[in-house]
């Protein structure tokens, strides 16, 4: 059978046309396909765990753990495989958890206005706050003020204090605005109102990774088996009884298989 | 023969083009079906961080309250009674303030690093949105609203206005309510007045639904009771009434004994609402202060005047507010404003594996 030159022409571009459809119906349903499993096979689980690490993470602030790990300035005791399914792994970074305890010259007394105090390596610098604690020994005169010295430049400061006594009241100051911390700065100068008595207890540069503890031990997460992270705000009390506002804090943490 | 195959042709390509077309919608409804299975998956994320944040926000917000030791204000729902408990001091606000820079500086750090919280307004004292300050002194405020109820609210104003307003309670809903002025070794309690230009209570006795306002007084004041209908103030007048006085009096102020200061009953009548309120009057108690007009409520009242506002020493206002009718089926409790927003998380998400990354 011989077919006309026209018939030919309809045979092939009917052929194309079906070709063409067929491939791109392929594509879609391989494409469409892949989605649709991929979704409802992995994801759904893997949100079960990020929503696992949540409760986990809030479970330790109700539970007063976290007030733990900040007094000790490290997690100690905290097994977080108990509440995970197996195969998973979770850490916690506590933001602002360390600090830097003065040991010498604390004590600012009227006479003296300031004195050095070394902060930790800092590892980012830039524009960061700063965050100070400190006892008013004396009855207080005024509002007991401190401020922060970097060069020439004087920071100001507001304070959260809890008073349990004429003398023993317990303040903790930041910086109203970020200190420009130039690289490779060690040591800042906290500086007292000069009509006060104060015994500097702590100070430390906030947001730096340095001030940062972790449950971590693993340099890195491999990106291929990273499933997510979350937060918590947490308010940070310096004693048992809770009188002492010691600062706000992020809390967060990160889940991978391992 | 070839209209025949003519024919076959037209109805192979029919059939190619109807297959076609049905495998085609099977693949948008798959496709649509998996785009919005991850939808789902990135809300129940988001709402799960977002839960959580607001959840340890107000933990954290609560603990620094906790924190200063004191209660300013105390409110709880048992049964059909509202107890509060309200501290009046100087130091009150500026301790407030505290926090609220606290707040400001944690918030200002989220920014810098991509922040994802932004602060309207504040959970406690912030700017009030129904009160406006006279002079330069801005209205700080914290208000509770009756779960379900948001036509009732009790707002406490800070220092130096020293005032509770009790907005959209009236005759159908409030039974009644006690007053009690607690204080300490200063601004003495004398007898409770009520003012001329008449509290209405024309039908207290046929409907039998006035609110009785009980004020329990200490030392040399005698407890009075006395019932008004509040419903029918608003129609009694449309601006600003003094109903009640209680003297108040202390050496440092004068000759002791003497009206030097009063705790003031005003009816207020608010210029502004927020958003939800059907009414924007109500019962507003001012201590202590001196009778005068002023720009506080914009008529004449009691209540603040620049400068002579200052308390003597803490004083505390109990409330205790009996309620009625439909407002006691709604669930028990308060609720604050909405002062914070939360924005939504940035998610990394891929179908096959999702990650939920956030900025650090």
């Amino acid at each position: 059978m011989i077919l006309s030159p026209i018939k030919r022409k309809k045979g092939i571009i009917f052929a194309l046309d079906g070709a063409i459809a067929a491939t791109i119906i392929l594509i879609m349903l391989v494409n469409t396909t892949y989605y649709f499993t991929s979704t409802s096979r992995e994801s759904l689980s893997q949100t079960q765990v990020i929503k696992r690490g949540y409760d986990v993470i809030s479970m330790f602030d109700e539970s007063g753990q976290l007030d733990d790990a900040l007094r000790n300035e490290k997690f100690a005791d905290l097994n977080v495989y108990d509440f995970l399914p197996s195969g998973y792994n979770m850490s916690i970074d506590f933001h602002d958890g360390l600090r830097t305890d003065c040991t010498s010259s604390c004590s600012l007394s009227s006479g003296r206005i300031k004195t050095p105090l070394n902060t930790l390596s800092l590892t980012r610098g830039g524009n960061l706050h700063v965050q100070v604690n400190a006892k008013i020994t004396n009855a207080p005169s005024g509002i007991p003020a401190l401020g922060i010295g970097l060069n020439t430049v004087q920071y100001a400061m507001t304070s959260i204090c809890a008073s349990k006594g004429i003398n023993d009241m317990d303040c903790t100051y930041t910086t109203t605005g970020p200190v420009p911390f130039p690289t490779g700065i060690t040591n800042l100068n906290v500086v007292s109102d000069g009509s006060n008595n104060f015994d500097v207890n702590w100070l430390k540069v906030l947001d730096d990774p340095s001030y940062t503890f972790s449950t971590r031990t693993e340099a890195e997460i491999p990106d291929d088996q990273f499933i997510g992270s979350g937060e918590r705000w947490y308010a940070g009390f310096d004693d048992d009884t809770r009188e002492y506002f010691e600062g706000m804090h992020k809390v967060r943490f990160r889940i991978w298989l391992q | 023969m070839a209209s025949m195959k003519s024919k076959k042709g037209i109805l192979l390509t029919l059939g190619l083009v109807f297959v076609s077309l049905t495998v085609l919608s099977f693949a948008g409804v798959i496709l649509n079906n998996s785009e919005t299975s991850e939808n789902r998956i990135k809300e129940f994320i988001e709402t799960e961080r977002m839960y959580n944040l607001d959840k340890s926000i107000s933990k954290s917000i609560s603990r620094l309250n906790d924190a200063l030791g004191r209660d300013v204000f105390n409110a709880s729902w048992k049964n059909n009674t509202i107890s509060i408990d309200a501290l009046f001091s100087n130091e009150s606000l500026k301790e407030q303030n505290e926090i609220r820079r606290q707040l400001n500086i944690f918030n200002s750090r989220l920014k810098e690093s991509g922040g994802y919280i932004n602060f309207t307004n504040f959970p406690i004292f912030g700017e009030s949105d129904v009160i406006s300050g006279g002079n330069s002194n801005p209205v700080t405020s914290s208000r509770f609203y009756l779960k379900n109820s948001p036509n009732m609210y009790i707002e406490y104003v800070a220092h130096p206005y020293n005032m509770i307003y009790l907005n959209g309670f009236n005759n159908t809903n409030t039974e009644r309510i006690n007053f009690t002025y607690v204080y300490g070794n200063h601004m003495f309690p004398f007898a409770v007045e009520e003012l001329s230009g008449g509290i209405p209570t024309a039908n207290c006795v046929t409907s039998g639904e006035c609110v009785e306002i009980y004020f329990e007084t200490r030392g040399n004041a005698p407890s009075i009771s006395s019932l008004f209908e509040f419903d029918n103030m608003g129609s009694y007048t449309a601006s600003n009434t003094k109903m009640y006085r209680q003297h108040v009096s202390d050496s440092s102020w004068g000759t002791y004994g003497v009206d030097n200061r009063t705790i003031a009953f005003n009816w207020l009548v608010l210029a502004a609402s927020p958003t939800n309120e059907k009414t924007t009057k109500g019962l507003a108690i001012v201590l202590p202060e001196k009778d005068q007009a002023g720009t506080f409520f914009g008529s004449t009242y009691y209540g603040y005047a620049e400068g002579t506002n200052s308390l003597l020493a803490e004083t505390r206002i109990e409330l205790e507010i009996t309620l009625r009718g439909d407002v006691l089926k709604h669930r028990e409790g308060f609720m604050s404003p909405p002062v914070y927003d939360i924005v939504f998380p940035h998610l990394e998400t891929s179908a096959n594996d999702l990650k939920v990354y956030f900025e650090q």
